[in-house]
């Protein structure tokens, strides 16, 4: 077994995946959220659940950034405050243009189950009179005009067990159907939440599996999967190493003419970066004797748009990350062990049955044999 | 310990020891597998902590005056939360009242000379006086102030970044951090000794994980639940006062009950009168009853019954929609079916055996999807210690 899963994570296979409707319920209703609405996200879990629900959080937490919604983080367990930085990690490396208080908010570990649940529903501030950096929650804006979970546009429970799921189906979208809950949960978990779809919950995330579906559902929409100018740029660094220079040389000449870093110049070349503003790839396009018609000709070519419905030139920021890349896709990038191991037991099974029933024929014949 | 457990225990560590030093060889430019980098993301600037005061009106830190009765000018230095910048006061000689006089530069880490602005209002009545309605705000100018505190201490925020800008300047490799991930990665390897037979190392880590898991839990629940809770209700000026100054609560004595039924819960620990933590128990046991009774009826019970209500025969734009008429039907034949193999009042024989039988089947299906679904989760945790021996440790694969 061991063999089994090592083999696909050493390989990293990126099996497709298609959003199943439980999960593309969440999706949609995520992505119908307008830039400006407010979430609340509970990560009820501990780091022995990370690896099932850690990707869980990680693209619910940006499907909300690229959507430009406040996102207050929360945990019921008091294991779970890693877990919120791990979520503030992705916001603070990946956008920039989050400011804590104004887009994001740590409310940190609130003890007491589901009578938290319960208070919050109707006050908030009672439950958190500060944030975890323990300044009063009412004076940052992302709060304002916040009484309770009512006044939030969407409630996601990220959970492993007691306190999680049930819980937040329990003592808040059950007693109050105005509060609107999309769930990610662990295998375990799974199957007694399932009668809880579609009147209690929008949605749900069963698993890895729900991950990965979740995670196609986001490259679909945020992703350029394209190789064509990751392998346009790797073609034309490797014409410049080999005039006696380190690709460390290139890619430190590189980042300093498009003015960014070198690790940023490495990730355009990985194609984690995908669509290139403008103006670097004038800057690029001299050194790496290329024009920057073609560069945009490959970056179009991998799904990037530079030119809107009505014929307008676009741009994208630099700091554009494609979210189709398999280094955003961590559960993805775990449904190759997933299968290979699944594969294994099949066939451990079938042969276990084989041999049974072999043995059970071969009983029953040196019996008959015996009688007669 | 016998002597073929030592042997195993040698292999694995030499195995261990060899495969780092191999990996430790060019293949990675002399950088040490396993490390992790960081970059400062933020600083933070500590100015004279033992005199600071938290000014519940403003909501900020203060300075006072360390010397009032000398003709020093300083007042205080402050963090002004609108233009997120640290303040630095001097009292106005002629009025007397304090006036910002320099602002932190952070990127030159020094003390600016203030220039004062009145931000004039668009219509401003005739005879409006500069203080009434005018927005006042301060400008840092290109003059370091020579005389303002200095920061006693100044802290950094640092931020994780991948290994592939390990080269970059601003970024530096965090031994402690990097100790941790070679503490951990040997650690999963003593947890997965387990599966040759049980041995001190399993046992080690075994010991360890639940030690700080209890001491982990038992800090943070102080901290978080009985400190702002039940000190914060009881002594709120010393929990203000030294501890969160942004926690507004007032004195409560009702708190004082909870305070004692906190104390006859430890008495279980009494060799005499043990009986005493039962009464708290029974307070906290019927109140969670109570709260919990109600949430099951509503949402376990009564929206259940509701759910499956359903439709057998299903119409939509299209017409006859076949496959959620046989979805409903399953549903309904399958909760029947259940329901009576949990039916005891009538003997189950003839149709009644058979449903029952059904109910078995659905009942076993339902369980192995239940299965299914914890051997995914199991694999899931493997796999994901494999990528963490393979690629956070190992640098096997991954950037």
């Amino acid at each position: 077994m061991l063999l089994v899963v090592l083999i696909p994570v050493l390989m990293q296979p990126v099996l497709p995946e298609e959003p199943t409707p439980i999960v593309r319920a969440v999706f949609d209703r995520v992505e119908e959220l307008e830039a400006g609405d407010r979430v609340l996200i509970s990560l009820d879990y501990d780091p022995a659940s990370k690896p099932e629900l850690g990707p869980m959080n990680t693209a619910f937490t940006r499907h909300c950034a690229l959507k430009g919604v406040g996102v207050m983080y929360m945990t019921l367990w008091e294991t779970g405050e890693p877990m919120i930085s791990d979520s503030m990690a992705i916001i603070e490396s990946e956008f920039a243009e989050y400011e804590y208080g104004v887009n994001y908010l740590d409310l940190g570990y609130a003890p007491g189950h589901e009578t938290v649940i319960k208070l919050i529903t109707t006050n908030m501030g009672a439950q958190f009179p500060v944030d975890a950096r323990g300044r009063p929650f009412a004076g940052y804006e992302i709060a304002r005009g916040v009484t309770g979970l009512r006044d939030l546009d969407l409630t996601i429970s990220v959970g492993a067990g007691y306190a999680g799921t049930q819980e937040w189906v329990q003592y808040a979208s059950t007693p109050f159907p105005e509060i609107e809950l999309v769930a990610g949960v662990t295998g375990v978990s799974a199957p007694p939440l399932y009668p809880y779809y579609p009147q209690q919950m929008i949605g749900m995330l069963p698993a890895i599996k729900g991950a990965a579906e979740y995670e196609a559902a986001l490259a679909e929409v945020y992703g350029t999967a394209g190789e064509a100018l990751p392998e346009l740029l790797a073609g034309a660094v490797a014409i410049l190493v080999t005039n006696g220079r380190t690709e460390e040389d290139v890619v430190d000449e590189l980042a300093e003419a498009a003015d960014v870093s070198a690790g940023q110049v490495r990730r355009m070349m990985d194609g984690r970066i995908n669509c290139l503003p403008r103006e670097q790839m004038k800057a690029l396009a001299p050194l790496l004797g290329l024009t920057q018609e073609q560069m945009i000709a490959a970056a179009t070519e991998d799904g990037c748009m530079y030119v809107d419905e009505d014929g307008n030139e676009t741009d994208y920021p630099d700091n554009y990350l494609n979210y189709g890349h398999p280094a955003f896709q961590e559960a993805l990038k775990r449904m190759g062990p997933q299968l290979s191991a699944h594969l294994l037991m099949l066939l451990l099974i079938i042969i276990g049955n084989v041999i049974f029933f072999v043995e059970r024929k071969r009983r029953a014949t040196a019996i008959g044999g015996g009688r007669g | 310990m016998n002597r073929e457990l030592v042997i195993a225990n040698l292999i694995i560590a030499a195995g261990i020891i060899a495969l780092a030093v191999w990996m430790m060889s060019d293949r990675h430019d002399g950088k040490l597998i396993g490390s992790r980098y960081y970059e400062i993301s933020q600083e933070i600037h500590q100015f004279a902590p033992g005199e600071a005061i938290w000014d519940s009106a403003g909501e900020r830190w203060v300075h006072p005056d360390p010397e009032p009765d000398t003709d020093r000018y300083i007042t205080r230095a402050a963090w002004d939360r609108d233009s997120e910048r640290w303040q630095y006061f001097e009292r106005d000689p002629e009025t007397g009242e304090p006036e910002v006089a320099a602002i932190w530069h952070r990127a030159a880490q020094e003390w600016r000379i203030a220039e004062r602005k009145v931000e004039e209002e668009d219509d401003p009545p005739a005879d409006a006086d500069e203080g009434d309605d005018a927005a006042v705000r301060y400008v840092a100018t290109d003059q370091p102030h020579p005389t303002a505190l200095q920061p006693i201490q100044t802290w950094h925020r640092e931020r994780a970044v991948p290994r592939e800008r390990a080269n970059e300047d601003e970024v530096f490799r965090s031994f402690s951090r990097t100790f941790g991930l070679w503490f951990a990665a040997v650690c999963t390897l003593f947890v997965m000794s387990f599966l040759y037979r049980d041995n001190p190392f399993y046992k080690f880590t075994e010991a360890l994980v639940v030690g700080v898991s209890a001491a982990y839990s038992m800090v943070l629940a102080f901290w978080t639940m009985v400190v702002p809770n039940l000190f914060g209700r009881l002594i709120p000026e010393f929990v203000r006062g030294h501890i969160s100054p942004a926690r507004d609560a007032d004195l409560n004595l009702w708190y004082l009950i909870v305070a004692m039924l906190g104390l006859m819960l430890l008495w279980r620990m009494s060799p005499v009168g043990g009986w005493i933590a039962r009464w708290p128990l029974a307070f906290i046991i019927g109140v969670f009853a109570g709260i919990r009774l109600i949430a099951f009826l509503e949402a376990n019970f009564a929206i259940q019954i509701q759910a499956s209500i359903l439709p057998l025969f299903v119409t939509d734009a299209g017409g006859f929609n076949f496959w959620l008429s046989l979805r409903n039907i399953t549903i309904l034949l399958g909760l029947m079916a259940c329901l009576t193999y949990f039916f005891f009042s009538i003997e189950h024989k003839g149709i009644v055996g058979k449903t029952a039988k059904l109910g078995i089947y659905v009942l076993m299906i339902t369980f192995g999807a239940g299965f299914a679904y914890t051997v995914m989760g199991r694999i899931t945790l493997l796999t994901q210690r494999i990528e963490f021996l393979v690629s956070d440790w190992l640098w096997l694969t991954g950037g």
